[in-house]
């Protein structure tokens, strides 16, 4: 004997639908994802290396120059990223460890105007980098990648947001199966004497 | 009636778990990003090209690159190192070009165009007159790119190398 069955959405189905399309909503699914670190031959972080690499990535359509800031503990230096066009899409910088903190213009001041948009008409624009600077230990660990993804704000074209990501040098490391050019690069730096050994477990 | 119930919460409670660890539960390769939810791109990233600038000098130097893509976006790099000093990292500095550039687009070439250190004179320009390196011919992904400046000023030369 058949059973006609009714689906009737109860509070607490709604709930467990909800819950269940919660890692779809945050792209854990998704390839086009900003976290996604899986398939590829060449690693996308350091890994085991001692460096963190920043990345920016321009999806706006304006020419942007972007001052990647790092307290190294010592100073606080200032590397710049100057006239990236949107064809250029992006670049970045793989900076040595330790990095305790990192952010874009200003490690103090988010709302600081630092990034410098230069749109196709000629309007310059100066925006904030938005977020609080990010810290070791905290937002990133030694061997991650992190991304500033810069796009378009759809409620003012003068405005800017930045999105920050992360890839996880611990999951990374495994994924490196052609070339790893960040250990080439740490023993090309030690060959010449800029780092002088290679720290334990790494 | 009580069973139901409880396979309903612990059901519930897996879900909730699952989306509170963030994507990592579900899959190791990924990672939670900073600060928000996850930020779609218009390509993942897909490896690097590195271009590492070492000054053996004594002198503040600047390298510049053009990296010209094959959707015809140009970029002009410049990686900027303070004198050789053993004690501190900012002798030398490295870049990193994504090997994907978006819309199907990837790296073409990067020509390294000369190397300008500082004098007490002024900044003092050492060209560099040999054709960019081409992508799948001089370069590939994963490749490392080795712009070493040495010498003593005025005598300093530049050597290119790639990994």
């Amino acid at each position: 004997m058949m059973r006609n069955r009714t689906l009737v959405f109860t509070p607490r189905r709604l709930a467990l639908a909800l819950f269940g399309s919660l890692p779809l909503a945050s792209g854990c699914l998704n390839p086009n994802l900003v976290n996604q670190a899986v398939g590829s031959f060449y690693p996308t972080a350091p890994g085991n290396t001692p460096f963190l690499m920043v990345q920016v990535v321009n999806q706006t359509q304006a020419r942007l120059d972007v001052p990647i800031v790092y307290d190294n503990g010592v100073t606080t230096p200032t590397f710049y990223i100057r006239s990236l066009n949107p064809r250029s899409h992006d670049t970045g910088v793989v900076l040595p460890w330790p990095v305790l903190r990192l952010a874009i213009g200003d490690l103090t001041n988010p709302l600081a105007p630092t990034i410098s948009a230069t749109y196709a008409n000629g309007a310059v624009q100066a925006v904030p980098f938005g977020h609080y600077a990010l810290e070791a230990g905290r937002d990133y660990q030694r061997g991650d990648t992190i991304l500033f993804v810069i796009t378009g704000n759809a409620q003012s074209p003068a405005y800017l947001d930045v999105s920050i990501g992360r890839i996880d040098g611990a999951t990374d490391a495994g994924a490196t199966q052609r070339a790893d050019p960040f250990g080439v690069t740490e023993l090309l730096l030690l060959q010449n004497g800029f780092i002088t050994a290679i720290p334990l477990g790494g | 009636m009580i069973r139901r119930r409880l396979r309903v919460s612990a059901a519930l409670a897996a879900l909730a778990l699952a989306a509170g660890a963030g994507c990592s539960s579900l899959n190791p390769g990924l990672a939670a990003a900073v600060g928000g939810s996850a930020i779609p791109l218009t390509t993942s990233p897909s490896g690097v090209i590195l271009i590492v600038f070492m000054n053996l000098t004594n002198v503040p130097a600047r390298a510049s690159l053009v990296v010209t893509n094959t959707n015809g976006g140009r970029y002009q790099l410049g990686l900027t190192a303070l004198g050789f000093d053993a004690t501190n990292d900012l002798d030398y500095a490295i870049a990193a070009q994504d090997c994907t550039v978006g819309n199907g687009g990837s790296i073409q070439s990067i020509g390294l165009t000369d190397v300008t250190y500082a004098s007490a004179t002024g900044p003092v320009v050492v060209p560099f007159d040999r054709p960019a390196l081409t992508s799948g011919v001089d370069l590939n992904c994963g490749s490392v790119l080795a712009v070493t400046f040495q010498g003593t000023p005025p005598n300093v030369f530049v050597n290119l190398t790639v990994y």
